[in-house]
């Protein structure tokens, strides 16, 4: 019974989050209209909110086909594995105090980079596997720049830890009497830009440069598994927002409401921000985009770690 | 049904790292071996050690794996179908290896040594206390090669009068 129950919630954590992926895309496109000054889609539904629903029977209706110059097994399976690692990543996020899947691991953190170096896989596989140039460039992009920019992500993450005592993320937001963004706001803009440039969002989305590459690692791709795709780049998103979330504004900590209600308004937060930064900046050159992460942001990211940990030396000593 | 997993996992291992010697694509073997790392990391887990299992997925699969890729991927080998009838060929020595060794971990995990009752797990604090206490010197000493080996890549890159 317990076993059917857990089974039960899962499913459900599961549809809640694939309906929360689809409804980003629309609200991006919402926030993207609002923001150049246009209406975006209106016409579905109250605020043209079934847009979403559309989309996705658009997706789904599409035929699933393998092309014949593609290697068709990993190219079948590299869709699957993208969703799959940004939505087992969701089970070590807490909603709120005691809600969440697994909160309490004590490896929740390390659990995260591991999803997020799997997810790496899926998209390169699935780049390597359509067998065409295009997609083949969009990932040796995509994994040069996700092993870049998982260094300057870990080592600001790593300074949290320091602070918290704690590699769990239920343990990490009781331990802040005070958000880390106050303490920690130079780790809070590394973590910020290296989550963009991990979920390769505008303006890091190199490995999918329409100008460039078509689409890059997802050109070949039609239907349902480039859904999966779309799937793991929004969850990937929402992931990296409620992480922000959860790490650096105090998770559900906050005044007069209910905690999940703060983790919900602080995660739309961050991924308005992302939604902002997609309409105001213009995609670097790749070598920019490797300069930032090797010379900026590691070392910064290494300078923040050493502080951090000074500060918290001197401050066990005094 | 920890044995059970345990065995699951050992045999997925084998299975995986033998089918990494008979595939023909360099591509599939990388495959492979990443689903091997990522069994033995689960296999971790299950006996108790979630930390080793997060840093066998985060630094073999995440890394080390990923320099395989690249090295493939620069020797330009072109996505081909492959001929299958070769491949099933030269699958039934990796098979029969693994229903022997199958039946070896069967027969060990079957016998009374009460290898999975005394399971404990070990997490990132104990591990955190052996590295920084009674090991840290080793530890240090170690960090210590990894310096070494950045002093060397740029002293030859300086050598060779391109350095960056």
């Amino acid at each position: 019974m317990t076993l059917f129950l857990m089974a039960l919630g899962m499913l459900l954590t599961t549809v809640v989050l694939l309906g929360l992926a689809g409804f980003l895309v629309f609200a991006e496109r919402r926030v993207l209209g609002l923001l150049q000054n246009r209406h975006g889609p209106n016409r579905l539904g109250p605020f043209g909110i079934g847009q979403a629903l559309a989309d996705a029977l658009k997706l789904m209706s599409k035929e699933n086909f393998v092309p014949a110059f593609a290697d068709p097994v990993l190219y079948r399976a590299a869709p699957v594995l993208v969703a799959f690692s940004a939505l087992a990543s969701f089970a070590v996020v807490p909603l709120d105090r005691g809600f969440s899947w697994a909160g309490d691991w004590n490896i929740g953190l390390l659990f995260i980079l591991a999803m997020s170096s799997l997810n790496a896989y899926g998209v390169f596989l699935g780049g390597w596997a359509s067998g065409s140039k295009f997609a083949l460039l969009g990932a040796v992009r995509a994994v040069a720049q996700l092993v870049s920019y998982e260094l300057p992500l870990g080592l600001a993450l790593l300074a949290v830890v320091l602070l918290s005592g704690s590699l769990s993320l239920n343990g990490i937001v009781q331990a802040q009497w005070m958000p880390y963004i106050v303490l920690q706001p130079l780790g809070f803009v590394i973590f910020l830009i290296a989550g963009v440039a991990e979920t390769h969002r505008l303006p890091f989305d190199l490995p999918e440069a329409e100008s460039e590459l078509v689409a890059g690692f997802n050109t070949e791709y039609g239907g349902m598994r480039f859904g999966y795709f779309f799937l793991g780049e929004y969850l990937g998103l929402t992931l990296i927002a409620v992480l922000a979330a959860a790490l650096y504004l105090g998770g559900w900590h906050g005044p007069w409401l209910p905690g999940w209600i703060w983790m919900l308004i602080k995660t739309f937060a961050v991924i308005f921000i992302f939604f902002w930064l997609r309409a105001s900046l213009p995609r670097p050159r790749y070598d920019q985009l490797m300069a930032l992460g090797w010379k900026i942001l590691l070392p910064l990211s290494l300078l923040n770690l050493l502080c951090t940990a000074f500060a918290a030396a001197l401050w066990r000593l005094g | 049904m920890t044995a059970l997993l345990v065995l699951l996992l050992a045999l997925i291992v084998l299975m995986s790292s033998a089918a990494l010697l008979v595939v023909r694509s360099p591509m599939h073997g990388a495959v492979n071996l990443g689903v091997t790392l990522l069994a033995l990391g689960i296999l971790f887990l299950v006996l108790g050690a979630p930390f080793v299992a997060a840093l066998e997925v985060v630094l073999y699969v995440g890394a080390i794996l990923v320099l395989f890729l690249f090295a493939i991927m620069l020797l330009r080998t072109p996505v081909q179908p492959e001929p299958e009838a070769r491949w099933r060929s030269g699958f039934w020595w990796p098979v029969i290896l693994v229903l022997l060794l199958a039946a070896v971990v069967i027969l060990l995990f079957t016998r009374p040594p009460p290898l999975l009752t005394v399971i404990r797990e070990i997490g990132p604090v104990i591990i955190g206390r052996a590295l920084f206490g009674p090991y840290m010197w080793l530890t240090e000493a170690v960090a210590l090669l990894l310096f070494a080996v950045i002093g060397a890549v740029l002293a030859v890159h300086r050598r060779e009068g391109h350095d960056a």
